[in-house]
């Protein structure tokens, strides 16, 4: 300490403060002497002591509760009473660069408390908000723990740059694809790695998600997909403190789709393919069945019951000067899928100290370490299948070893598989941020903020040479790390002043980000010797791919709000932002983003109050700009990149122009309105929140295909606009209140809809990419939403009767496709190359066929409490969106790939003409995106049960423990949906292909138990 | 505590953004106009130019669309398999602008032009040495040429860019009639030949004083043979007689130097063990390994003999070609052509296996992978030979009797003579030509010059396309080619995406029929 001051003719008083009604004794209120720096806190049993001189003023404050001063009087000895703060209006709620109330609150902020998130299992955070927010929609690539995450808030806005809103995690922006690591090509990409899953949930204090161009504004070019606030804990509750959490449980997948039984299959490949000695005798032509006792159901194999673990111990101490948390967790969730885990460690510091009472130091620091062990899923890649598709297509038995079947080299155990291969990813993430705030004035705060963020990625994939597909390298091993660097200045001024009717708070500053991300890479192939894998590069004879890579962007801002309250009943919002990039050139670095807002507290207006209905009613009005600028750095310059070069056998190294430069490239804008209703009835027991908007995104960042006659095929430019509109509801209601039961719900319904409105000159662009085929089933085009389904209608199939008597001319009239034959599959003709149908099914005859965006979709919470005990449930659904269920094409007659049981009992045979399902012949007709996969997505999820149990006080007392919970929780309980895959709520692994579901690493159930104590 | 106002506004200053902040820097790309500044970048620059013959994705390239697009579709072969192979649209005549392989061609070799484009105009004013400067931006000439005289045959009038694209301004060109493209073709070669090394060059398959003479004496042939036999509107400005001409006097050159000499082994030619030989003038460079698995061509994938066991260390391939009967027919006793071309076994590993007896199967046989080899197959280490000696011989022999209207001349009669005699076993004479000589020279071409790329585009200067499609009789393929063959197919149409992108080229601009 630089100072002290002095304690002479000071009184030491001594009190107890207590909370209205109940008269409990209230731990860790702050107590101020007003106008001096003095300070203190109360006890676990509500006391207090302090120095002060008569007629000082004491201040008491204590979240959750209305704010009290006390005058000094002679007595020594003074109890104080705190009333409850019961408007939930007056919540705090972080909004960029700052707090407000949310009674002042002119944008559209939906908020999740620490409270709704712990008692969950999830892993990471985003699992965590699944339906519990309006207006985001989280969806998942696959049930593997920690897998990466998509959230939208108010739908897609963008068609390449991300539609993944701004991350802020204790004022620092994060890049939501900071841990991915380049690598150059196969098969490392692992892009679905969810760039927050360091962060413990445990330690999230709260999370906000900025909607509105009021709101998310002043995030300026990164604010467009919205913007979430995640706020890490701080040790403001109570003195001194210790909480500690554990949770174990138990995760299982029994879905099971019914394939083939190794007879069945025997007698499928016996027809299928003759020339196969092993199903059919080459002499006399006849069947040799397999034993239905050979089946082996991979799924039972290699999907496994397994253990899930989180522990959280963190210690707080709040003293009058300075609050410090500190947090250690670990947690361990095994993956279903044999050898699939994910694991956390994680420690985070939060400080703060009042060096002088004008002058604070904030410290941040959060730091995760996470590892992910896994394989090659979904269609897989390098590798040619992964396991969650080898688990159902593989011959049901057991050849013993790898390949029995000359005649199916690509064959190959799916439990072998998962031995032989592996897919890891490690990554070490800090995240640190100290900020300087000194009270320059009264009325003026300066705040001076460094911090960033670094992250160490480590990707490792091995595929042993026993693999068959890549048996001619003898061992394939690639390995890619990425260390990203952003660090983070900002600077700002805040300004708050109370006169009279009139309230302004103001904020003005500067910021500047910069990220550096350095990559490296390499494939290698040849092992001689295995045993170590990736871990032994030096193993290998050889290195066949390799690079490294360097890239930055920075951001240069200045910002400025000024919110007006008149009388506590108009407020005014307007802020503004202006953003330079590096990703653009000269004076296109700079865009402005401009946003103001409007709130009416209508319900202290003397017309509404007569009305006697309402508690509180506010209007909300929000207009603004704001940006996106989520495009790789560089894709503005004209670039030259290396390509190799070989004569005879010696390598040269060639350069070859890669991109043109597009010195008009500027930011991707949305124009967005908002307008929104608070009410509240029945003295604030029912909450009833209303938003409406409308989202024009223009500019659109593509990169944009031109002739290819320039020399180039794609140049980044700004084409075409999105629309979304939308409206979110939120109730939330206290049913019953009495004094030993609480039942409360919690509803928000989303509806948001979404139109491509331009894409420049194009009429169309296929963005969906299917691994390891041509096919692209997702379309961009004006007037439909984006990434909408695309290919045929499907219209049954051809029957003998639409051939002539040779059985293989189709009769006149009789709609061709490829080389139809009866059983093929029958698509309808809707045009032609002249505009109209030609008799043929071609290009010409692919159209929209389904809409991945659900019609609406929400969530419901039900907590019912008594006493100690507590029981939540939590439902989401989606209603209306489709799905290309993929996954069938292969389930349905892929070459040796074992078959549905269903679609084998059910496809058109010459026994078995009348019937709609295809024969798997062919193959054509089979590998056509069309509405013969398209599956309503629709869903209800009863996604968690809760029952928590707080031991009563008396029982805990003697002990010497302030609090002990005890949490049974079951995740993912039931689902209803007429979708025939795993799960509607999880599409293709890649990103590019929403709504494709092409084998997914299903979502398990998870049954955990936990308890939390504080001392 | 009052020192903390200006330790405060201290860091504020402190921490204030330089002037760079908000320039991009290239760390780990080239900026293109940089690349021209040092030698060794020049050269890695112009090996780019190259790079475009054979790079990944193989449709694009004569790694494997190329080996399709222009190649299938003739009466010297047939692909196997069905339409839905990748040839299949090509094999049968029924792409369209929307075909994938045009495109990305298309592209591929425009982005080969406007990088060749930007040595030949930036080098002149470079650092480097004068013989530096002459000898790429010849190669650069010779490589821009190259590409244009495949875009003209493949889809006439293209449009014709001689300006490195560094804005956004310059994307939209419109198409250039045929005159204006081979006058550029022509302008290139003749500029680039006296200034282009004699031989061959280290690294093997680059642009040579022989390579230049021998594309110009392949495009005064096909400038003067479109304009004679007229299949295509556009080649009306063609002086017929004096292209012939200078064909004639452009290939002597080219066999007059003392670099080329015909093998004595025909197979030769083509194995990798003796690839870039003394009848090769220029060539696409491959390579394959069982490390290096996107240096390769589909050569042996389509033109090997069948392959039995594990096709990664087979001298065969996959056999998707196989010959048609007119070219089994025209081959003699005793060519060893035939025997090295069309072939009845399959290969397990490198030992030949009699082909399966029930099916009467004809391989292809041309292009083999080496014994001992060991890479991943649709990467074979193949080199793709596109102008050689026997092809200037049987050009010269050509354009002379063109000019002696049809009829053989002495020097036409000495060219096919000499090739012919090495071609057949010492044990036998071939016999001298006999019927219409023109005629005769095409069926020659066919003999020495199948799969290679070259059929196609000599029945469509010839005007004989269609006749001979439609002629073709398969031995074991299938193809639908003879029924769907029309005058459009003259020409290919110029791909749709830059029809949709271009906007100085609409429908209306499409080559007729598509």
């Amino acid at each position: 300490m630089l100072f002290c001051w002095d304690a002479f003719g000071q009184t030491i008083y001594t009190g107890k403060v207590l909370s209205q009604g109940n008269n409990e004794a209230l731990i860790g209120v702050t107590i101020l002497v007003k106008g001096t720096s003095r300070g203190s806190i109360t006890d676990t049993n509500g006391n207090f002591t302090i120095e002060a001189t008569s007629g000082d003023v004491l201040a008491f404050s204590y979240l959750g509760f209305i704010s009290k001063e006390v005058s000094l009087g002679p007595q020594n000895t003074i109890t104080v009473t705190l009333a409850e703060d019961t408007k939930s209006l007056d919540e705090v709620v972080v909004i960029g660069y700052g707090t407000v109330n949310r009674r002042d609150l002119t944008g559209s902020v939906a908020t999740v408390k620490a409270e709704q998130l712990k008692d969950a299992s999830s892993v990471s955070f985003g699992d965590a908000l699944r339906g519990k927010l309006s207006g985001v929609q989280v969806t998942s690539s696959g049930g593997e723990p920690g897998a990466g995450l998509d959230i939208r808030v108010r739908g897609m806005n963008s068609i390449s740059a991300s539609s993944n809103p701004l991350y802020v995690v204790d004022g620092v922006p994060i890049e939501s694809n900071q841990s991915e690591v380049k690598t150059g090509g196969m098969p490392l990409d692992n892009p679905n790695v969810n760039p927050l899953s360091y962060l413990d949930p445990n330690n999230i204090a709260s999370i906000e998600v900025l909607k509105d161009a009021s709101a998310a504004a002043i995030y300026g070019s990164r604010g467009a997909n919205g913007v979430i606030l995640i706020t890490t804990k701080s040790g403001d509750v109570g003195k001194a403190q210790v909480t500690f959490s554990a949770t174990t449980g138990v995760s299982f997948f029994n879905n099971r789709v019914e394939m083939l039984d190794a007879n069945t299959y025997s007698e499928y490949i016996h027809l299928r393919y003759p020339e196969n000695p092993l199903y059919t005798d080459p002499t006399t032509l006849e069947w040799i069945p397999m034993e239905a006792s050979r089946t082996v159901n991979w799924q039972d194999e290699l999907y496994k019951n397994t253990g899930m673990q989180n522990y959280n111990l963190g210690f707080s101490n709040n003293t009058d000067k300075s609050k410090l948390f500190v947090s250690l967790g670990y947690n361990n969730t095994g993956g279903i899928i044999k050898n699939s885990n994910f694991k956390r460690v994680s420690f985070l510091i939060n400080a703060t100290t009042k060096l002088t009472d004008k002058f604070s130091v904030d410290l941040r620091s959060t730091t995760g370490y996470t590892s992910r062990v896994g394989q090659f899923y979904g269609a897989g890649q390098g590798s040619g299948a992964g396991i969650t598709m080898r688990v159902l297509t593989s011959k049901p038995f057991d050849t013993g070893d790898g390949i029995a079947d000359p005649n199916d080299a690509d064959y190959f155990s799916p439990l072998r598989f998962a031995e032989l291969s592996e897919k890891l990813n490690r990554s070490l993430t800090n995240l640190t941020n100290i900020s300087f705030n000194y009270q320059i004035h009264q009325d003026f705060t300066l705040k001076i903020l460094g911090g960033g963020y670094i992250t160490n990625a480590k990707n490792t994939s091995f595929l042993s040479s026993a693999i068959t597909n890549v048996a001619n390298s003898n061992g394939l091993a690639a390995l890619g790390s990425a260390l990203t660097f952003n660090w983070l200045n900002e600077n700002t001024l805040n300004y708050n002043k109370t006169f009279g009717d009139h309230k302004l708070t103001g904020l003005v500053g500067f910021t500047q980000q910069q990220n550096t991300t350095e990559s490296y890479f390499l494939q290698a192939t040849n092992f001689p010797i295995e045993i170590n894998g990736a871990d032994a590069i030096q193993d290998a004879l050889n290195i066949n791919e390799y690079g490294s890579e360097k890239e930055r962007w920075a951001l240069l801002s200045y910002l400025a709000r000024v919110n007006y309250g008149f009388k506590d009943k108009y407020q005014l919002t307007l802020s503004f932002r202006a953003d330079g990039s590096s990703k653009f050139y000269g004076n296109n670095k700079y865009s402005y983003f401009p946003a103001g807002a409007f709130a009416w507290q209508l319900g202290d207006e003397e017309f509404i109050k007569n009305l006697n209905i309402f508690d509180a009613v506010k209007l909300r009005l929000s207009y603004g700009l704001i940006g996106n600028q989520s495009i790789p750095p560089y894709s503005a310059l004209s670039t030259a990149g290396t390509i190799n070069y070989f004569s005879g056998s010696t390598q040269y190294n060639g350069a070859v122009t890669q991109s043109v430069a597009n010195k008009d490239l500027t930011w991707e804008t949305s124009e967005t309105y908002n307008a929104g209703l608070d009410f509240s009835f029945v003295r604030n027991r029912i909450n009833f929140t209303v938003d409406a908007y409308i989202k024009n995104t223009k500019d659109l960042l593509l990169n944009a295909p031109v002739a290819g006659s320039s020399g180039f095929s794609t140049v980044f430019q700004n084409v075409g606009s999105i629309r979304n509109k939308g409206i979110e509801l939120v109730l939330n209601t206290v049913n019953i209140d009495t004094k030993n039961f609480e039942w409360n719900t919690n509803i928000n319904f989303n509806l948001n809809r979404n139109e491509v409105i331009s894409i420049g000159t194009q009429e169309q662009i296929f963005t969906g990419v299917i691994v390891n085929t041509p096919i692209t089933p997702n379309v961009i085009q004006v007037g439909s939403p984006l990434g909408s389904l695309y290919g045929y209608i499907f219209d049954g199939v051809y029957q003998p009767t639409d051939f002539e008597t040779n059985g293989t001319t189709l009769k006149s009239g009789v709609v061709s496709f490829g080389t139809p034959r009866p059983g093929y599959y029958k698509f309808k003709d809707i045009s032609g190359a002249e505009g109209s149908p030609d008799g043929v099914v071609n290009d010409y005859d692919r159209t929209v066929i389904g809409n991945p965006n659900p019609k609406h979709f929400g969530g419901m919470n039900n907590t019912f409490s008594y006493k100690g005990l507590s029981l939540s449930t939590f439902i989401s659904w989606q209603y209306g969106n489709d799905i290309l269920n993929w996954s069938n094409s292969v389930l349905q007659g892929s070459s040796y790939n074992n078959l549905k049981a269903d679609y084998y009992r059910n496809m058109w045979t010459t026994n078995n003409q009348e019937t709609n399902v295809p024969n798997y012949v062919d193959a054509t007709g089979r590998n056509s995106p069309s509405t013969y996969y398209i599956q309503d997505g629709s869903f209800l999820r009863l996604q968690n049960v809760t029952l928590k149990y707080i031991l009563p006080k008396s029982l805990i007392k003697t002990a010497k423990i302030g609090y002990v919970d005890i949490v049974l929780s079951a995740d993912n309980v039931a689902l209803l949906t007429n979708y025939d895959g795993y799960d509607p709520e999880l599409t293709s692994p890649d990103p590019r292909n929403i709504g494709v579901d092409y084998f997914s690493y299903p979502r398990p159930k998870t049954y955990t138990m936990g308890i939390n104590v504080r001392f | 505590m009052k020192n903390i106002k200006f330790l405060l506004l201290a860091i504020t200053i402190l921490l204030g953004s330089c002037n760079n902040f908000l320039e991009e820097e290239a760390y780990s790309f080239k900026n293109p106009a940089e690349l021209l500044q040092t030698e060794a970048s020049a050269e890695a620059y112009m090996i780019g130019v190259y790079d475009r013959l054979s790079n990944r994705p193989f449709g694009k390239s004569f790694g494997q669309g190329l080996l399709v697009v222009a190649n299938f579709g003739t009466d010297d072969f047939s692909g196997k398999g069905a339409a839905n192979q990748i040839y299949g649209d090509y094999m049968n005549y029924t792409f369209t602008p929307a075909e994938e392989r045009l495109d990305l061609i298309w592209n591929n070799f425009y982005s080969g032009i406007n990088q060749a484009s930007a040595i030949i105009n930036n080098i002149p004013a470079s650092p480097s040495s004068e013989a530096t400067k002459n000898k790429l931006g010849s190669e650069a000439k010779f490589m821009r040429a190259f590409y244009y005289f495949y875009l003209v045959r493949m889809f006439g009038g293209v449009p014709l860019i001689t300006e490195e694209t560094t804005s956004l301004d310059a994307l939209n060109t419109p198409r250039a009639s045929i005159e204006e493209v081979y006058t550029l073709i022509l302008k290139d070669l003749t500029e680039a030949a006296p200034l282009l090394p004699a031989v061959n060059q280290t690294p093997a398959g680059r642009a040579t004083k022989g390579a230049a003479l021998a594309l110009l004496t392949k495009v005064y042939l096909s400038m003067a043979a479109y304009g004679k036999y007229k299949p295509l509107a556009g080649y009306e400005w063609v002086n017929v007689n004096e292209a012939f001409t200078k064909a004639v006097t452009t290939g002597q050159q080219v066999i007059d130097m003392p670099d080329y000499a015909l093998l004595s082994n025909y197979g030769s030619i083509f194995e990798v063990a003796t690839e870039n030989n003394s009848e090769i003038i220029f060539s696409v460079q491959m390579h394959g390994s069982s490390q290096v698995s996107d240096e390769g061509s589909w050569l042996a994938n389509f033109f090997a003999p069948a392959s039995v066991g594990d096709i990664n260390v087979s001298r065969g391939g996959m056999n998707h070609a196989r010959p048609t009967r007119n070219l089994i027919n025209k081959y003699a006793t005793g060519d060893t052509r035939k025997t090295w071309n069309i072939v009845n076994f399959s290969y397990n590993g490198c030992t030949e296996v009699p082909g399966p007896t029930t099916l009467a199967q004809t391989f292809t046989g041309k292009f083999r992978k080496p014994c001992g080899y060991d890479g991943q197959h649709f990467s074979d280490p193949i080199n793709v030979p596109l102008l050689r000696l026997a092809d200037v011989m049987l050009m010269v022999a050509e354009a002379s009797a063109e000019l002696n209207d049809g009829a053989a001349t002495p020097i036409a009669l000495q060219l096919v003579t000499s090739l012919r005699t090495k071609r057949y076993l010492a044990t036998v004479v071939p016999a001298a030509p006999t019927g219409n000589f023109l005629d005769f020279i095409f069926d020659e071409r066919s003999r020495e010059l199948c799969y290679e790329g070259q059929r196609w585009f000599d029945l469509a200067r010839t005007g004989r396309l269609i006749n001979a499609v439609k002629a073709t009789q398969l031995a074991t393929a299938t193809t639908t080619a003879p029924a769907n063959i029309q005058t459009k197919h003259y020409l290919y149409p110029i791909p749709l995406n830059e029809i949709l992108n271009n906007a100085a080229i609409d429908f209306t601009d499409q080559n007729p029929g598509y």
